[in-house]
């Protein structure tokens, strides 16, 4: 097996996988993506072909994906590395740091790949009264009735796995047991100790200062009193809560000593309490709560969303690629080739192209479709239009260059046609200054998805977004969790792919030794 | 070298144009002919008007001989016609003899006797933009400013008690409703004065309508106002003006209290007047004038007691206005007037977010004692925030899909997490007007049973595979929320989004700038629309929100574009209600038919009630000092009120404290006087007031309202 026919067997897999379960009604980690291109609901009519876009989409995809397996295969019998391309892949493979930084990038991609296998509310696999269910592998939901839950609606996996303790109910979560977006937790409370008629934190020798809640010694869940705490003694006013737990009055207190109160007697409101603080969102990284690197201010998991915003970036990546450099190679050498009219006119439209303000026409956009129709595609096709420019340019030089070489003449007296002068002849010799392009357009699209979400334009919510992420950090500064985590992560991916675009810049470069004259 | 030349004569020229600019001298002007002239004019089209009105009316009972509507407005326009004449200018002697005069003098004083005057209040505007003109009226006039040096400060012929709600003397000293219920003749205080030393006359007042209804002022609301408003103004000598309200109304004279316009101040008014008088500081009745020299443009704006105010002895004004100086700075974000509040640049912060007041205010000024906090908990009219569902748009017009998203909205967990639990979920279109709020009226819960039951009724019973109910032609449970964007509001509704999804609801939200989300409301292009009217005393006002007229043009399905009826409400039924409140002539049947409307609104799930807050927070350096009570009862905002003063010593000693690291004890006060539990054992407000006085002007300022938080 060599590579072509490993990369098509792959290919072809992936495609059937995909495309089975699609009609199955399962959810495979990432090959749903494939199927997931519906147009917006409610968009077409129920006859049109739009209304299930997404199932023709996905199919459309799954074939290319065969037929592109299915030419790989073809020609994995006469297939041989070229020498030259080897020699590329080694000298790539000795420098360290570049290389590393691939590996890294590869473990990280196939980490995104595993999707709702390690990040997801829902359960990978629950047991309930002797039958096997796994929610997170299919597409419908399950009613919290299923496995015996209160309440109307889905399931809610993580109070099942809380309360299956001891049961024979067996609930396995994801490592990250939190969707991305719109899966915000509750606030917290901790519970103060009580030392010698003080309130400490846990753990804490100072006596506690802040804001405290009290509940009822005798009824655990009914709140009784909030106060202002100094020193670890009550101080100040005190809003008092009756059976029904609304404020029935207020008292004052003088270093934990009540000096005057407006609560009826009937009442009947204890003075001592159960103290707890409470902590609202953002909330800190929390073993317990399985808030590895803690909440953003909505509440938001936030390795549930570095980890679904990579996943974004990847995507977004992905198709910036295919787009750009698709669009950019066909022009710039169709530019350089055929040189004259053509290539005059479309210099001009490139000019007109690269003056327009490329942020302002995103809003624009945005504003007229309406922040929550927006998706991932919109976006990265906008960036396209005018990203694509510099690789034309690129490309269109470089075909100068190589068309006036003997072999590209050569071809041509043999008979080659202009189309098999580019793709054979051409494009081979020419490509090469443009694939060190690639990672660093990778860095340049992610950091402008991030910095268009980061002022409020780009993807909706639904998406998981690092901009947003990073918003919320600098907005709350005193939640360091959140901007450290989203810095952290964006600072090594972006230095990932730089080192392997240095990498391969050096790998691809002919000279293998510079002198300085 | 050469380009360096040419940016400095630049840098030269273009202050020395500016200053020219500035100093540009406006042709003399007198407007006393052409004033007499419009008197004349203006009383001559009203009566051709009326005219006009009594022969249509006529026509109009001719078709319906029984219509009681057509023959009050009939009686109503005979009334009038006995006295058409919108401008009159009369004598003392002509004074009606069996007049009852009123003096309002036994409510309690306001404010604490011991004020001490003096000293500079340092407080802020926020934003990037500095007043555009200190005029009151015309272009770009009724700005954020405004109120600041007018609309809080300057005086009317009389007043509202802020914590009694009873009528106060102000400009005039008595006052007297003639038994229409609608004629009010005020006599003005002789020793009334212009910050110039002038005597306040009836010529003023004149003056004030003249103005108001002048073509020139560009913006047709004033005309619109004083023309449908009022049935005219009358002066009777120099010391007695009297006014005519177009309706009978419980508090006559304080419908009909106006503002002077000083008549010699006045006289260049022309067409050129917005220039002309944009930066011109004009001579106050009020406590606080603008002095030329305090106005500094692009940074700060001050306004300065006025030296022998008239009324500084006067029993309700004399503990109050006590600063020498207030300076207004200019700042531009929140988070820098916080820190400047934190350095003593700013004495007085207003905390309007949960988390200031729980995290952001614990530090060490706060526990030094050198920055005190207090909550108060006042009583007035809640503003109505909520999500209001655009009838006209399907399926929002089936009850049961309002149920149902009623249920489906979760506004207890947004006030739970998002506001810690400080507010109360609101229940009503008008909460805090005393009894005329029901407290029979609870907004629906959040019960995603009960949303489901509901949506089930209309139809909607089959889950989807994206979670959202549809119904059998596959229509999705989706909507659009329209609303402004502010970080703030962004949060709750993607709470409420999150929420609404376990109700299988998709919410969509779309959060546009103020201007744009404004438009689109009013243009009835929305779907649900979050917003929320300011609302001022006395009475609540369901006309503009809720009577068919507000809701469709005359073809009966066509929205109307610019009215506040954003559910598109409409309902013959209700108009009567809405009609007999709005006409109401006493106390009682406003109660009555707000009650019914509260209820009916409320089983027709208009809108989903978002949530009130009943107080305010502030904090402030120690050297502002307030009444034991602190403030008073009808307020909206804390220092409107003028009650506080600057404590000159206790500013030198804590200035000290703060150098020497000296520390006083932590001061933390909650004035609960006003709050009602909702247990019921708390006192019932009496709920009747109102703040200085509704000026024209006030329904553009509800919009800001809309806009506020």
């Amino acid at each position: 097996m060599n590579f072509p026919s490993r990369t098509g067997l792959l290919l072809i897999l992936a495609a059937v996988l995909a495309t089975v379960a699609h009609f199955n009604s399962w959810a495979l980690p990432s090959l749903r993506w494939l199927y997931s291109f519906d147009a917006s609901p409610e968009s077409y009519l129920e006859g049109s072909w739009r209304a299930h876009q997404g199932r023709y989409v996905g199919i459309a995809l799954s074939g290319v994906m065969v037929l592109a397996g299915l030419v790989f295969l073809g020609r994995s019998r006469k297939f041989h590395w070229n020498p030259l391309t080897i020699r590329k892949m080694e000298r790539f493979r000795s420098i360290g740091r570049g290389y590393g930084s691939y590996v890294l990038l590869v473990i990280l991609l196939v980490l995104g790949f595993s999707d709702q296998l390690i990040v997801g509310k829902r359960a990978l696999a629950v047991r309930h009264e002797g039958v096997w269910r796994f929610p997170a592998f299919v597409s419908r939901s399950y009613d919290a009735s299923v496995f015996g839950q209160e309440g109307r609606g889905e399931t809610d996996y993580r109070a099942l796995k809380e309360a299956s303790a001891g049961s024979d109910t067996v609930v396995i979560m994801p490592a990250v047991p939190w969707d991305p977006t719109f899966d915000s937790d509750e606030k917290m409370e901790v519970a103060l100790e009580m030392r010698d008629g003080r309130l400490f934190e846990e753990g804490e020798n100072q006596a506690y200062n802040g804001f405290a809640y009290a509940y009822d010694p005798n009824e655990p869940e009914r709140e009784i009193r909030s106060a202002r705490i100094r020193g670890g003694l009550t101080q100040g006013p005190a809003e008092v809560y009756g059976k029904d737990g609304a404020p029935v009055g207020r008292e004052t207190w003088d270093k934990g000593v009540k000096i005057d109160s407006s609560v009826p007697e009937s009442a009947a409101v204890p003075d001592a309490g159960r103290w707890v603080r409470r902590i609202y969102m953002p909330l800190p990284p929390s073993l317990s709560r399985q808030h590895y690197l803690g909440t953003d201010s909505k509440g938001w998991d936030i390795l549930a969303q570095l980890f679904g915003g990579m996943q974004v970036v990847f995507k977004a990546s992905f198709l910036y690629l295919l787009l750009t450099y698709g669009f950019g190679i066909t022009i710039g050498s169709l530019m350089g080739y055929f040189g004259g009219f053509f290539d005059l006119f479309m210099q001009r439209v490139l000019e007109i192209l690269s003056n327009v303000p490329f942020l302002l026409v995103v809003l624009i956009i945005t504003a007229n479709i309406g922040r929550d129709n927006i998706n991932l595609a919109t976006i990265i096709l906008v960036f396209g239009i005018f990203s694509w420019i510099g690789v034309a340019i690129y490309l269109r030089t470089s075909t100068y260059r190589e068309k006036v070489r003997d072999y590209v003449s050569a071809a041509r007296v043999l008979g080659a046609g202009s189309f098999q002068v580019i793709r054979r002849h051409i494009l081979p010799n020419a490509i090469s200054t443009i694939v060190t392009l690639v990672p660093f357009s990778v860095s340049s699209v992610i950091a402008s998805l991030t910095a268009l979400d980061f002022l409020g334009f780009g993807v909706p919510d639904a998406y998981p977004s690092w901009g947003r992420l990073l918003n919320d950090g600098v907005e709350n500064l005193g939640a360091p969790w959140i901007v450290t985590s989203v810095f952290a992560m964006m600072v090594l991916l972006l230095l990932l792919i730089t080192f392997v675009g240095e990498a391969i810049r050096e790998a691809f470069d002919p000279k293998k030794f510079t002198t300085y004259q | 070298m050469k380009r360096n030349l040419a940016v400095m004569l630049v840098a030269v020229v273009v202050p020395l144009l500016s200053r020219c600019r500035e100093a540009r001298e406006f042709p003399a002007y007198d407007n006393t002919a052409e004033r007499e002239a419009f008197y004349a004019r203006y009383n001559r089209e009203t009566q051709e008007k009326l005219v006009e009105k009594r022969k249509e009316i006529e026509a109009r009972l001719a078709e319906s001989p029984e219509s009681e509507d057509v023959l009050r407005e009939l009686s109503d326009l005979e009334r009038r016609l006995s006295r058409p004449n919108y401008f009159e200018v009369l004598e003392e002697t002509d004074l009606p003899a069996d007049l009852s005069w009123e003096s309002g003098a036994d409510d309690p004083e306001i404010g604490s006797d011991e004020a001490i005057k003096g000293g500079t209040f340092h407080t802020y505007i926020e934003g990037n933009t500095f007043p555009s003109t200190i005029r009151t009226l015309g272009k770009e006039a009724n700005g954020f400013f405004r109120q600041y040096h007018y609309d809080n400060v300057e005086m009317s012929l009389v007043g509202v008690h802020s914590n009694t709600g009873n009528l106060i003397p102000g400009l005039a000293d008595r006052w007297a409703v003639a038994e229409d219920g609608q004629t009010v003749y005020f006599h003005i205080d002789d020793e009334a004065r212009w910050s110039d030393g002038r005597e306040v006359t009836s010529g003023d007042f004149l003056m004030g309508f003249y103005i108001s209804l002048s073509p020139y002022l560009t913006e047709p609301f004033y005309r619109t106002y004083y023309g449908e408003q009022f049935w005219g103004i009358a002066s009777y000598g120099k010391d007695y003006v009297c006014i005519r309200n177009a309706y009978p109304k419980p508090m006559a004279p304080y419908f009909a209290a106006a503002t002077p316009y000083q008549e010699e101040f006045f006289r260049e008014f022309g067409p050129d007047f917005e220039e002309r008088y944009n930066w011109r500081p004009r001579p106050t009745t009020g406590p606080y004038v603008i002095r030329e020299e305090d106005i500094v443009k692009g940074r700060s704006i001050s306004i300065t007691r006025v030296k022998d105010w008239w009324a500084r002895d006067r029993k309700y004004y004399k503990n109050r206005f006590n600063a020498d100086r207030i300076e207004y700075r200019l700042v531009r974000d929140e988070e820098k007037i916080f820190q400047m509040f934190l350095r003593g640049d700013i004495d007085f912060y207003w905390i309007r977010d949960s988390k200031q007041w729980y995290e952001r205010t614990e530090t060490e000024p706060v526990f030094d004692g050198h920055i005190e906090r207090a909550t108060f908990y006042n009583d007035y009219p809640r503003p109505c925030f909520g999500m209001y569902f655009n009838q006209a748009r399907p399926p929002l017009d089936n009850l049961d899909v309002r149920i149902g998203l009623s249920h489906a909205t979760n506004w207890e967990k947004v006030i739970d997490v998002d506001f810690r639990g400080d507010v109360e979920r609101l229940n009503l279109i008008n909460e805090g007007f005393g009894e005329i709020s029901t407290k029979e009226v609870k907004a629906r819960e959040f019960s995603v049973a009960k949303a489901r039951d509901a949506f089930a009724r209309a139809g909607y019973d089959k889950m989807g595979k994206d979670g959202i109910l549809r119904n059998e032609a596959g229509k999705r449970l989706s909507f659009t929320i329209t609303s402004v964007k502010n970080p703030m509001i962004d949060r709750w509704l993607l709470r409420i989004k999150e929420e609404a999804k376990k109700a299988g609801v998709e919410y969509k939200l779309e959060g546009l700038d103020g201007t744009a989300a404004f438009q689109k409301t009013s243009r009835k292009e929305h779907e649900i629309a979050y917003v929320g009217l300011g609302v001022t005393p006395p009475f609540p006002d369901f006309y503009q929100m809720f009577h068919s007229k507000t809701a469709f043009l005359e073809d009966g399905k066509t929205p109307r574009p610019m009215t506040n009826n954003f559910t598109s409400f409409a309902d013959e039924e209700v108009d009567k209600l809405v009609e007999e409140n709005r006409n109401a002539r006493n106390r009682e049947t406003i109660i009555r038919t707000s009650h019914e409307l509260e209820k009916i609104l409320h089983e027709q799930a208009v809108w989903v009630p978002a949530y009130q807050r009943p107080f305010y927070r502030v904090a402030y350096w120690r050297w502002v000092k307030w009444p034991e009570d602190f403030n008073v009862k009808i307020s909206d905002q804390p220092d409107v009120s003028y009650v506080y003063w600057i404590d000159q010593a206790a500013k030198e000693e804590t200035e000290k404290a703060i150098r020497e690291g000296e520390v006083f004890p932590e001061v933390n006060r909650v004035y609960d006087q006003y709050r009602t539990y909702a247990g019921g054992e708390g006192e019932l407000t009496s709920g009747a007031g109102a703040v200085d006085a509704i000026r024209p002007g006030d329904e553009a300022r509800e919009e800001e309202g809309a806009k506020d938080e």
